[in-house]
């Protein structure tokens, strides 16, 4: 035993490795609140990190500019093409809104479940890694950031906050979603919308992997995978992705679709955090600080 | 003084990494080959060269915490690799003449090392889903490649850096 202490320099060593576990232990599960250290260093060390990462990105664009030249005469054709039902659609569209909102009226029903407001914030920093697929935008808790929020950028759903730092936030991607962070999603099919759960990330093919969505469901190529907005403080309507591909599940009971997200998850500079306003007793439109609701 | 020059430099090297490199990434422009910038670590190796050992460990400690708080939900694993590849390349070059040739040795195998041990944790703590052949086929190898041409960038400035106050660590040099 005395020999044990006299060497020092292995009893450091054992007591730091039982420290690291401790610490790893300790810190493993979900933290949507860092202690104030953490806060801290987040914050000095983003707002440091933000000088770089805009200018950085603007470059990136430029070159990403001179390729699409380029391309700029098919790009041109194809969205000439996709534009031309957008007149009809949005027609449609409006109509569909007008009558929605007559009929509750009618029904009287005051709540709106789907509505939220949207918080622009800049992204300051990614994750060099990709066992860890994090940004760190430059809202936090104090400008009402609060964590499992949605964050989307105009093509689609990116990810949501992970842990939530005075003026930052961590946004986990949705490359990310291991460890019981699952989105609950509708896949919009022709006739009828099947739920299901986005539980993981193929990283070879880069697709999410939706799973448990019921065996007899009629989804197909090309449907729209949307958010369900059951699961709290993601409010319903977010666009995800679109189905790529749809097996049959892991035991035969159920369906697994591969989803192509929608946002580029690289090149991310802007971000909307989507904040959602749950139904304020009365009137139910003006709900700016209605109350978030816990998970 | 000196600490202070040297702990700025790994700092830039740590907001290179977050910043300016995740811009030209090939993955960000759709490829599923990836790098990670490790250019701490790799400054970091210098630092254990010319530094010794200790200073390797301590500076990887702190390094690697800040990139678990920034980066990570978990706190330790990069704070543990960092500290270990800090004192273990220190170890190495305590075996053998620092010359060029050993030194690009020792950094291949010390970023191997290096993403071999946080994938293992990551893995372990179920943090990630990627499989090992396909990490280590498109990530690792990628990443130390990545990483040893950055040095070989670097390894005149570095060197240069570092000698310059050489001559008064030699004699508290603790190799």
């Amino acid at each position: 035993m005395s020999n044990l202490f006299a060497n020092k320099r292995l009893l450091v060593l054992l007591l730091s490795l039982i420290l690291l576990v401790i610490l790893l232990g300790v810190t493993l599960r979900e933290r949507p609140h860092p202690t104030w250290p953490e806060k801290f260093v987040k914050d000095t060390v983003s707002w440091i990190q933000g000088l770089f990462y805009q200018p950085a990105h603007l470059a990136a664009g430029f070159f990403e500019n001179l390729r699409g030249i380029y391309r700029v005469y098919e790009e041109n054709q194809a969205l000439k093409a996709s534009l031309e039902p957008f007149a009809q659609v949005t027609a449609e569209r409006n109509r569909l809104a007008a009558e929605n909102r007559r009929l509750r009226e009618m029904l009287d029903a005051k709540s709106q479940l789907n509505a939220y407001e949207l918080s622009f914030a800049e992204v300051v920093a990614r994750s060099p890694d990709r066992w860890n697929n994090v940004i760190t935008i430059d809202k936090g808790a104090r400008d009402g950031i609060k964590a499992n929020m949605a964050v989307i950028t105009p093509a689609g759903m990116v990810g949501r906050v992970q842990s939530v730092a005075n003026f930052y936030s961590t946004v986990e991607l949705l490359t990310d979603i291991e460890r019981g962070n699952h989105i609950s999603a509708i896949v919009q099919g022709k006739e009828e919308e099947a739920f299901g759960v986005l539980e993981g990330f193929d990283y070879e093919k880069g697709q999410l992997i939706m799973r448990k969505i019921p065996i007899k469901a009629k989804i197909e190529r090309n449907d729209l995978v949307v958010t369900s907005g059951l699961g709290g403080v993601i409010p319903p309507g977010l666009l995800i992705g679109k189905v790529v591909k749809v097996v049959t599940g892991d035991y035969g009971l159920t369906k697994t679709a591969y989803v192509q997200p929608e946002a580029d998850l690289f090149r991310v500079r802007e971000v909307f955090v989507v904040i959602r306003s749950l139904p304020a007793p009365i009137p139910a439109q003006t709900a700016p600080e209605g109350r978030e609701e816990k998970q | 003084m000196e600490k202070a020059k040297l702990a700025a430099l790994l700092f830039f090297f740590f907001v290179l990494e977050g910043t300016i490199v995740q811009a030209f990434v090939p993955d960000a422009w759709g490829s599923a080959l990836a790098f990670f910038p490790r250019f701490v670590l790799v400054a970091l190796i210098f630092t254990a060269l010319f530094k010794g050992r200790r200073q390797g460990l301590w500076y990887g400690i702190s390094f690697g915490l800040l990139q678990d708080i920034l980066y990570s939900d978990v706190i330790g694993v990069y704070a543990f690799t960092m500290a270990f590849i800090g004192y273990f390349a220190g170890l190495a070059f305590r075996y053998f003449q620092p010359n060029v040739f050993m030194f690009l040795l020792t950094i291949t195998g010390c970023l191997f090392i290096h993403e071999t041990i946080a994938y293992g944790f990551f893995r372990l703590f179920g943090l990630t889903g990627v499989f090992f052949r396909f990490a280590l086929a498109k990530q690792v190898i990628p990443t130390v490649v990545f990483n040893l041409s950055f040095a070989l960038l670097v390894y005149l400035p570095l060197t240069k850096f570092f000698s310059s106050k050489l001559e008064n660590d030699l004699l508290e040099r603790d190799l």
